[in-house]
């Protein structure tokens, strides 16, 4: 008996001094994060501050940058060196498995830039415990935030990943920000991880979808990534225009200057 | 139809029967079929008696839970091989729900090593495979029916790791006064499917960071 006790009392000590070891993963999805949370809301105020009162400015945006962390490596260097980037935007699927340690990777790379930067929501990001791990290291599947006079709104629109659990896309969060919509306001951009009109969007709604976003004041244009390739499409036939950023993958980004009259949309590789 | 049924039924009916008279033979006629029969019982009770696990394991961590616990086989000419069967427990952290993976694992173990003169064996390498189930309804072994057929191409439910470890083995010298024949403590690192996915890919993940380590106790009884 005594020998069990000694046993059992080493074993304590050796789980006790490995908790905090990186070796150690109680599972793919177990939602242990380390490390910093609540990155958007943190990256939100620091955009607002940095850019309260212009009206032009440049910001990047990456994409899926899933199982390639090379190339978000490299994207995060070419934005950091290049200087003129206020803020980068990621259209979603920062992890592939919706495993816990892929949110880390990517929070870890990406917390390079020099620059605040904010993350959607992609429809990989759902899979197993991902959703509940992007809600606490990045935060809400729906926000908006300021920039000068621009409103930017950010919408989860992966419905296929929800089965009806979930409101996708969220009429309510739309209402409120139209309804709420700060003083000072003039334009709006969009941005998505799924167009309308995918797979894994609710096209059963796309429309009324449509409908809130003209709805906004003055839309420049619409943002999405979740298809890997280039895209300028106006799914609607009303004048709003859908960009859609490839993956970093095949090494390129958007580098959008918004201007008093207009804005410029570029195509970059690195 | 009904006819086969009566006829497996009377089959099934006649069996003990049968099985009956043969004991009963056998008790009268003496030595040679007794002992045959004695030895086709203790022969059959042996095969049966192999399904009992023989050793029980407690890990820590490892990918399949926080604390698990398991049973197994251990088997071979020189106890070799090892299955377990294995349920981890994995509390929610940030998660919505706690839960339970179950872990099916085949390990082998080529050397065992003892320390000259002492009740201290080594082994210095094993080597095991194991499938591990969270058993959670948000996890799908196949896609749920509302995507495109292979929209995912994988599991979230079931993950395929490897893994290479060593152990220390203390072979109890007396075990009459024992409840068990020897007691080993082991550690392995290993990683999983998706994780060799994700480093096969890629430069910037590094082998370290992918690996998972356990360690667990096991008691041979």
């Amino acid at each position: 008996m005594h020998n069990v006790r000694g046993i059992g009392s080493i074993l304590l000590a050796v789980v006790w001094l490995l908790q905090g070891c990186e070796l150690i993963e109680y599972h793919p999805y177990d939602a242990r994060i380390e490390g910093e949370t609540g990155l958007t809301e943190k990256n939100i105020r620091l955009i607002e501050e940095k850019m309260q009162g212009k009206r032009e400015f440049r910001f990047a945006m990456i994409s899926d940058t899933q199982r390639r962390y090379d190339e978000t490596e490299d994207v995060v260097n070419v934005i950091n060196q290049r200087g003129d980037i206020d803020f980068v935007l990621h259209g979603g699927d920062m992890a592939d498995f919706g495993e816990t340690k892929e949110f880390l990777w990517a929070r870890d790379f990406l917390d390079r830039l020099q620059m605040p930067y904010v993350c959607l929501l992609g429809n990989h990001d759902c899979l197993g415990t991902g959703f509940d791990v992007y809600q606490k290291v990045f935060g809400a599947d729906n926000f908006a935030f300021t920039v000068g006079n621009v409103r930017f709104v950010c919408l989860n629109t992966n419905a296929l990943e929800y089965d009806y659990s979930h409101p996708v896309p969220n009429f309510n969060f739309m209402e409120d920000e139209l309804t709420g919509m700060p003083a000072g306001i003039e334009k709006t951009i969009v941005a998505m991880h799924v167009p309308p009109g995918d797979d894994e969007f609710n096209n059963n709604v796309g429309r009324a979808f449509e409908h809130y976003i003209v709805s906004f004041p003055d839309v420049q244009f619409c943002l999405f990534g979740h298809i890997h390739r280039w895209a300028e499409e106006e799914y609607f036939d009303d004048g709003v225009v859908y960009y859609g950023c490839t993956t970093v993958g095949k090494r390129g980004y958007y580098v959008i200057t918004i201007k008093e009259d207009g804005y410029e949309i570029e195509r970059c590789g690195f | 139809m009904r006819l086969s049924v009566a006829v497996f039924s009377l089959c099934l009916f006649c069996l003990p029967l049968c099985l009956m008279g043969q004991v009963r033979k056998s008790a009268e006629i003496p030595d040679t079929l007794r002992t045959r029969y004695e030895k086709m019982t203790t022969r059959r009770m042996e095969r049966w008696e192999r399904l009992i696990p023989d050793h029980y394991k407690w890990q820590f961590a490892g990918s399949i839970g926080v604390v698990s616990i398991g049973t197994g086989w251990t088997y071979g000419k020189k106890k070799q091989w090892e299955t377990d069967v294995m349920l981890g427990f994995l509390p929610k952290f940030e998660s919505e729900h706690n839960k339970v993976v179950l872990t099916l694992k085949q390990s082998y173990l080529p050397w065992r090593l003892r320390i000259k003169g002492s009740a201290w064996v080594v082994q210095p390498l094993s080597c095991s495979l194991f499938l591990s189930s969270v058993l959670n309804d948000k996890f799908w072994t196949r896609e749920p029916d509302r995507y495109p057929k292979g929209y995912y191409g994988f599991s979230t439910r079931i993950r395929a790791n490897l893994s290479l470890g060593q152990r220390i083995m203390f072979d109890i010298p007396d075990v009459s006064n024992w409840w068990v024949q020897d007691i080993s403590l082991y550690y392995e690192l290993g990683a999983c499917d998706t994780d060799f996915c994700t480093f096969f890919g890629d430069r910037s993940i590094k082998f370290k960071e992918i690996l998972s380590l356990a360690v667990g106790l096991k008691l041979h009884i």
